[in-house]
C-alpha cells in the first residue's frame, strides 16, 4: 500500500515535470534549443524569456492555488462540491474588471506611469472586487453565528455570485459596444499575461499556500465534524478564519492572473482522493500538483491549436478535465 | 382534435399573410417615410445621400452627423438591447438592419408586412453597393451616385500614394487582455489593404480572433493601431514586456486612430483609407 501510494507520488510529480517541460517548448512560433542558453535570435530570446517562461510561471501558480484550495474548501466543509468559486469570488472579480472597463477615467491610468503602467487597472479593480466579494459573503454568513454558518455560507456565495453575474451583464449590455474588453474573465485565459501579473500575485500567493500547509494539519482532525475536532483541540473558529482566508487570497490572486476558471479546483481533490486517499496532508499538495499540471497543459493546448489565433484555456480545462474526471467517478475502483 | 384544426387552420392563415406580407405595401408614395436605422453607420449612409428627413429613429452610438444624433434613439446597437415594440412605435416602412446582430427582427417585421434592408458591412466595395441601393430604395440615387463617387477618388488618391515597395505591416489592436485582433473577414482588414498595409493577421479567417503574443512579435509589424476606445496611450505599447523591438515601437510608430469612424462601414471610409495611407508613408 505504501509503495503503492508512492508510485503515485512520484508519478503525479513526472507528469507536473513534463507539462512544465512542453509548456515551454510548444508555442504559435517555433524557438530553437539555442534560444534556451540565450543564443537564438533577437525575436527568439524575447519570446522565450519574456513571454513564454513568465507565462508558463504563472500559469503554474495559478493551478498549484485552485488545485490547493479547492482541497482545503472541500475538507473545511466536508462537502465534494465545494470549491472557492462557490464564494461568488469570481463572479466578484469579474464584476471589478466589468466596472473598471466602464468607469471613464479607470483605463485611462495606463501607461500614464506610476502604476498604471506596470498592472492594469483592471487588474486591479478585479482584485480588489474578488476581496470586497469574499469578505461581504463571509461577513454575511456569520453574521447570525451558530453552527449553520458553513452551509450558509455556501448558499450566500452561490446566490451572490449569481447577483454579480447579472451584474456585470447589465452593464455590459447597457453601457459597452463590445464584449470583448472582459472576455478573459469570463472564459479564463492567459493570453498577454506575464511578468507584471506573476509579481502582482505573488505575495498573495505566497500567503495562500502557507496558509494551506498550516490548515492541512487541523483539517484532518475535523472529518469527524466540528463538534468531535473542538473535543480534539481544534480552534474551530480561528481554522474557518484561516480557511476563508486563504481561499478568498488564492482565489483572487488566481482571478487577476487568468479570469475565471472553473472545475480545477473541483476536480483536482477528488483525482488526488482516489490515488492518495482523503489525508489532509497528501490532499493538499498533491491537489496543487494535479491543479497546476491540467491547468499547463490547457494552457499548452490553448496555446498551439489554432495558432496564431488562440482560445481560452479555460475551455480546454473542461474539455479536457471532464471526461478524465467521469470516468474516474463512475469507474468501480475503491 | 378540434386544437389541432385550429392550428392547422391558424398556421394556413399566418402562411398567407407572410406570403403577402413579402411585398412590401406600397403607400401612396414609393419610397418609405419612416425609416428605423438601427447601427450609427446605416444612420450616417442615410444622412449623408440625403435621406435624413425620411428617418425617424436611430440606434444608441449613433454620433454622426449632428443631425442625426438628434432624433430619438430606440435603443443600443446590440440586439439583445434593442425594444421590437419601441422600434414598432415609430410606425416604421423600412427597417435598416445590420447582418448578424438584428436577424432576430427579420421574422417579426416580415409577419407584420414591413421592408427591411440588411446591412453586410464587411468591405469597402460592400459599403459602396449599399449606398448605391439604399439610395434606389429611398428615392436618393443621384445624390449615392455622388457620394460613391468622391468615395471613389479618395480611394484611388491613396492607391496612387502606396508605397511601391510592397505593403506595410499593420497590426490593428482590437484589445490587449487577451490579445485580440482582426482577420481577413474584418471591415477593418479591407481598408488597412486599400490604404497599402498588410493586415499581419490576415491568415485568421475569424473576424475578431484572439491571437498569440508570441507571433505579434514575430511578425514584425512596422505600425501599429490601437483604436481610441480601448483608452490605451501609444506610450504604453512600449512599456510591454518584449514589445520594445518591435519596428513599430523602434520606429515610433503606434497611433492611436479613431475607430468610431475606423471601423465604421459608412461613407467615410474613403476618408480613412487616404489618413491612414498617410500615416503608412
Amino acid at each position: 500500500m505504501k509503495r503503492k501510494s508512492l508510485c503515485w507520488k512520484i508519478l503525479s510529480s513526472v507528469l507536473l515535470i513534463i507539462s512544465v517541460i512542453l509548456a515551454l517548448m510548444l508555442g504559435a512560433e517555433k524557438v530553437s534549443l539555442a534560444a534556451v542558453f540565450g543564443q537564438g535570435d533577437k525575436f527568439e530570446n524575447i519570446i522565450l524569456w519574456q513571454l513564454r517562461l513568465p507565462r508558463v510561471l504563472l500559469v503554474f501558480l495559478t493551478g498549484l492555488l485552485l488545485g490547493g484550495s479547492g482541497a482545503v474548501f472541500q475538507l473545511f466543509f466536508r462537502n465534494p462540491l465545494a470549491e472557492p468559486g462557490i464564494m461568488g469570488i469570481g463572479s466578484g472579480a469579474t464584476l471589478g474588471a466589468v466596472i473598471a472597463s466602464i468607469v471613464p477615467g479607470i483605463m485611462a491610468l495606463t501607461g500614464k506611469g506610476g502604476v498604471g503602467a506596470y498592472i492594469s487597472p483592471v487588474n486591479l479593480c478585479a482584485f480588489a472586487g474578488a476581496l470586497v466579494a469574499g469578505l461581504f459573503v463571509t461577513s454575511l454568513a456569520f453574521s447570525r453565528g451558530g453552527r449553520s454558518s458553513s452551509v450558509m455560507l455556501l448558499l450566500c456565495g452561490t446566490a451572490l455570485g449569481t447577483l454579480y453575474s447579472s451584474l456585470s451583464s447589465m452593464l455590459l449590455l447597457t453601457c459597452n459596444k463590445e464584449l470583448h474588453s472582459i472576455y478573459t474573465w469570463i472564459l479564463g485565459s492567459f493570453n498577454g499575461r506575464g511578468w507584471n501579473e506573476l509579481l502582482f500575485i505573488l505575495l498573495p500567493s505566497v500567503v495562500s499556500i502557507i496558509l494551506m500547509f498550516i490548515v492541512s494539519r487541523p483539517l484532518d482532525l475535523l472529518t469527524g465534524g466540528e463538534k468531535s475536532a473542538a473535543a480534539l483541540g481544534v480552534e474551530v473558529d480561528r481554522l474557518r478564519v484561516l480557511v476563508l482566508l486563504c481561499g478568498a487570497l488564492a482565489v483572487s490572486a488566481a482571478v487577476c492572473a487568468g479570469g475565471t476558471i472553473g472545475f480545477v479546483g473541483l476536480m483536482a481533490p477528488h483525482i488526488v482522493r482516489k490515488f492518495l486517499g482523503p489525508k489532509a496532508r497528501t490532499l493538499v499538495p498533491f491537489s496543487m500538483i494535479f491543479g497546476a499540471a491540467l491547468l499547463l497543459l490547457s494552457d499548452t493546448l490553448a496555446r498551439v491549436i489554432i495558432a496564431p489565433g488562440e482560445l481560452p484555456a479555460g475551455i480546454i480545462t473542461s474539455i479536457l478535465g471532464v471526461p478524465f474526471f467521469l470516468a474516474l467517478c463512475l469507474g468501480g475502483r475503491k | 382534435m378540434n386544437k389541432k384544426r385550429i392550428f392547422t387552420l391558424f398556421l394556413f392563415i399566418s402562411l398567407i399573410s407572410a406570403l403577402y406580407a413579402r411585398k412590401p405595401k406600397t403607400s401612396e408614395s414609393r419610397y418609405p417615410k419612416s425609416i428605423v436605422a438601427l447601427s450609427p453607420s446605416a444612420a450616417e449612409i442615410l444622412f449623408t445621400i440625403g435621406a435624413g428627413d425620411q428617418v425617424s429613429a436611430v440606434s444608441e452610438f449613433t454620433d454622426f452627423p449632428v443631425e442625426a444624433k438628434a432624433k430619438p434613439v430606440v435603443g443600443g446597437f446590440d440586439g439583445k438591447t434593442l425594444s421590437i415594440e419601441t422600434i414598432m412605435s415609430f410606425k416604421p416602412d423600412l427597417v435598416y438592419l445590420t447582418e448578424g446582430m438584428h436577424n432576430f427582427l427579420i421574422s417579426t417585421l416580415e409577419s407584420n408586412g414591413i421592408a427591411y434592408y440588411v446591412s453586410k458591412g464587411e468591405s469597402i466595395a460592400s459599403v459602396e453597393k449599399e449606398i448605391l441601393e439604399v439610395g434606389k430604395i429611398t428615392g436618393h440615387e443621384k445624390e449615392a451616385a455622388k457620394v460613391v463617387d468622391d468615395m471613389e477618388k479618395k480611394l484611388k488618391k491613396a492607391a496612387g500614394a502606396a508605397k511601391k515597395d510592397g505593403p506595410i505591416k499593420v497590426y490593428w489592436e482590437v484589445w490587449n487582455a487577451p490579445y485580440m485582433s482582426a482577420g481577413s473577414t474584418s471591415f477593418i482588414n479591407d481598408v488597412i489593404k486599400a490604404a497599402g498595409g498588410e493586415n499581419i493577421f490576415a491568415d485568421l479567417s475569424d473576424a475578431y480572433p484572439m491571437v498569440s503574443e508570441e507571433t505579434i512579435i514575430a511578425r514584425e509589424p512596422a505600425v501599429i493601431l490601437i483604436p481610441a476606445s480601448t483608452g490605451l496611450e501609444s506610450s504604453a505599447v512600449g512599456l510591454r514586456n518584449g514589445w520594445a523591438d518591435i519596428p513599430a515601437v523602434k520606429g515610433g510608430r503606434v497611433f492611436v486612430v479613431d475607430d468610431n469612424v475606423y471601423t465604421r462601414p459608412g461613407p467615410r471610409v474613403a476618408d480613412v483609407v487616404l489618413e491612414l495611407s498617410d500615416l503608412l508613408k
